[in-house]
Formats: C-alpha cells, sequence, structure tokens
C-alpha cells in the first residue's frame, strides 16, 4: 500500500496522499512531515462527509475534484475506505486518474491489502 | 470510476447545463474546468446565488464562465455557498447568458479562441474610425503577443467585453489576429507518440483501435498532425476508457503513463 501512496506522490503537483476510513482516521499516509495528524483527520472527516452526503443524491458518485484556492482534494471511494490525495489545483487530472487507477488495479489483485481495508472498514461501522 | 454529473462543455454547453439544473429546483455547486483555470457557480433550489472565476464574482464570474466553449464541468449537489454574490433573478441572468452566447457565435467567428493573440492591421480602416474610450484601452494593448483574455486582466474586464471590443476593431479593420502567435510556442506530440499508442491501443482493441483514437482526437477539437502537449494525457484517458476490462485498461494506462512521465 505504500508502494501505491510513493507512486501517486511522484506525480508532478501531488502534495500528498492517504487512506482513510469513513470517520477520516488515517491508516495509511504519504503526507510531507510535520503535519498535525488530527487536524488532517479532522478535515478528512468533514471532506469524506461531504463527499457522501454528495453521493447519495448522485448514484454512482464515486470520485470528487474539489477545488480550493491554493490545493485540490482528490477524493475516491473504495469498496470499504477512501483515498484521499492533495495536489495543486493545477495538476494534470487525467494523469492523476490514471496513476490512481494502475494502482488501485494492484490493490485489487493484492489479498492482503483488500483484508487490511476489509479491517478498516468493520472497525469502524 | 463512475461519477454523478460530470462532462464536456464541448458536448452539453453551460447555458443548457445552468438550464436542467435550474428547472430541477437543484442546490449545490457547478465546477467548470479548463487547461490551468477553473471557476465555480452555485445553486440554491435552482436559483444562481454565487459565481467565482479568477477575480470576475458574481454576474460577471457567470458571464465569463458562459464565454468557456470548451472544458469540463462537474455538479457537486447539496455543496453549501460560500458566499452569495448574485441577487438578480436566475431567468433573468439567463435571458442576459443567452443573449451574450448568441452574440458569442458571432464573435467566434472572428475571434478563433479567447486565447487569441491580435495586432494592428498595417492596412488600417478603409474610413475614419472613433473610439470609444474602452475601445482605445483595448487597442492600446494589442501589441501581438496579449491574449484576449489577457487584455481582459489588465484592464479589470471579463473576456465577454473585450472580445466583443476585439470583434468590432477588427471587422473595422482596425486589428488583426495574429494566427501563429501561439501555437508556434505549442509544445506538439511527435508522431512517434502516436505510433506507440496506437500499437499499445491495437493490442487491447484491434482493428477498431485508430478509429477510436482519431474520434477521440476530434472530439477534443484537434488534429493528429498537430496535437498539444497538453492535451495528451487527456487523450490517453479517454482512450483508455474504451476499454472495458479493468484489467487490460489498467494495463494500457500503465504503459501509457509510462510513457507520459517520461
Amino acid at each position: 500500500m505504500k508502494d501505491g501512496l510513493r507512486e501517486i506522490n511522484e506525480l508532478v503537483g501531488v502534495w500528498g496522499s492517504l487512506i482513510c476510513n469513513s470517520q477520516g482516521e488515517i491508516f495509511q499516509g504519504n503526507t510531507p512531515p510535520g503535519i498535525n495528524k488530527p487536524a488532517l483527520e479532522n478535515i478528512n472527516r468533514n471532506l469524506i462527509g461531504m463527499f457522501t452526503s454528495s453521493a447519495e443524491s448522485m448514484k454512482g458518485m464515486s470520485e470528487a475534484v474539489l477545488h480550493y484556492s491554493e490545493k485540490a482534494v482528490f477524493i475516491l471511494a473504495l469498496k470499504q475506505v477512501f483515498l484521499v490525495v492533495i495536489c495543486t489545483p493545477s495538476i494534470d487530472i487525467s494523469l492523476l486518474r490514471m496513476t490512481i487507477n494502475i494502482v488501485i488495479s494492484r490493490w485489487d489483485s493484492d489479498p492482503r491489502i483488500q483484508k487490511t481495508f476489509k479491517k478498516a472498514f468493520f472497525e469502524r461501522i | 470510476m463512475a461519477e454523478g454529473l460530470r462532462g464536456n462543455l464541448k458536448q452539453l454547453p453551460l447555458l443548457d447545463i445552468i438550464r436542467m439544473l435550474s428547472s430541477g429546483n437543484r442546490s449545490g455547486r457547478l465546477e467548470i474546468t479548463q487547461t490551468g483555470k477553473s471557476g465555480e457557480i452555485f445553486l440554491d433550489r435552482g436559483s444562481i446565488i454565487h459565481a467565482a472565476v479568477g477575480t470576475q464574482i458574481g454576474e460577471k464570474g457567470v458571464y465569463t464562465l458562459m464565454g468557456w466553449l470548451e472544458g469540463e464541468f462537474i455538479f457537486t449537489p447539496e455543496v453549501a455557498s460560500p458566499d452569495h454574490s448574485i441577487d438578480i433573478a436566475t431567468e433573468q441572468l439567463l435571458l442576459e447568458a443567452s443573449r451574450q452566447a448568441e452574440q458569442w457565435k458571432d464573435i467566434k467567428e472572428v475571434i478563433s479562441s479567447t486565447e487569441a493573440v491580435f495586432n494592428i492591421s498595417p492596412s488600417g480602416s478603409t474610413s475614419t474610425v472613433s473610439l470609444k474610450p474602452l475601445e482605445w484601452q483595448v487597442l492600446a494593448q494589442v501589441n501581438g503577443q496579449r491574449s484576449v483574455v489577457e487584455i481582459g486582466e489588465i484592464l479589470g474586464l471579463h473576456e465577454f467585453e473585450v472580445a466583443r471590443i476585439v470583434y468590432s476593431l477588427t471587422t473595422a479593420g482596425l486589428m488583426q489576429e495574429v494566427t501563429d502567435a501561439k501555437t508556434i510556442f505549442r509544445d506538439i506530440v511527435d508522431e512517434a507518440f502516436f505510433e506507440k499508442l496506437t500499437a499499445s491501443f491495437n493490442e487491447v482493441m484491434g482493428p477498431i483501435g485508430p478509429v477510436i483514437i482519431e474520434d477521440e482526437i476530434k472530439l477534443l477539437g484537434e488534429d493528429r498532425n498537430a496535437f498539444p502537449q497538453d492535451k495528451v494525457s487527456e487523450l490517453v484517458e479517454r482512450i483508455s476508457l474504451e476499454i472495458t476490462d479493468n484489467v487490460k485498461r489498467a494495463q494500457f494506462q500503465k504503459e501509457m503513463v509510462s510513457i507520459l512521465r517520461g
């Protein structure tokens, strides 16, 4: 999982990426050092809340890109968890989406990672 | 990676999207993106209450975004607006936007895009010309290098106003478009890339591959012989979405992303 996040972070414009549950709790992250984890988890919780409420009213929605003045946040709902990528608003979004898809495709075929995702989901459901 | 309401402005113009959302009494955030820039319009139960694009806020923001004929849009429902910058009725706003959209059609016949660059025509006008102060200000900024958008930013005007003035000055014979000013600086994708793209895609899709590639290039409004570098990943992604098998799609994307990332 770490390798996948590292691969995403290698893309120009990506500031950090993480996997969290619906409560915003990070169980795997690749963000610059010195980040206040509780603050980031709090932001995650709000973002995921916003995302899931939008997703409920728009069936089939599984990703969203939120633009802020200095950063953009890409949120992708995986089966049990969420992938959050923080990047510059001018990022090549197609390249980011393809890179994420490559990583997820690898995760999908890795039973160990799937087990971790399920564990994270059931522990917090 | 399926999504909700999302699409391309070439297929569904912004005016139609807003009309649809407004008639459905929808609330949320409509985000419009073009290469390197983005804007947003917020609706509350079908009424436009806020818009922002760069320094253009409120009605000006809406009109500026209406001038974007290319780009992508994403509507996220139930996102609350951070501000309330528009008080006029949405019907009135859409009427004005519709009027401007009609004018844009005429303007686009003279101005290829808002990124177009103009210079002062050496032949000039054949008759006496009187200029309004704003027209003079625009003319003074024309130097064969600044685009319509850039002139708008300098003068604090929105694209539509500048484009309208450029249109009238051009039809009066005072200005002309510098056709090669930007394109010569555009990084163009070389043929070797297209050969690799076609070979990889054909492996998955078979003989229909080249047809799909050509179709997607056309849908992006581009030409294979002068395909811009900054649209290449979008092209690859669009093509890859034609591959229904997830594993094969990821494999194709992996090959292409590795080329794109050098």
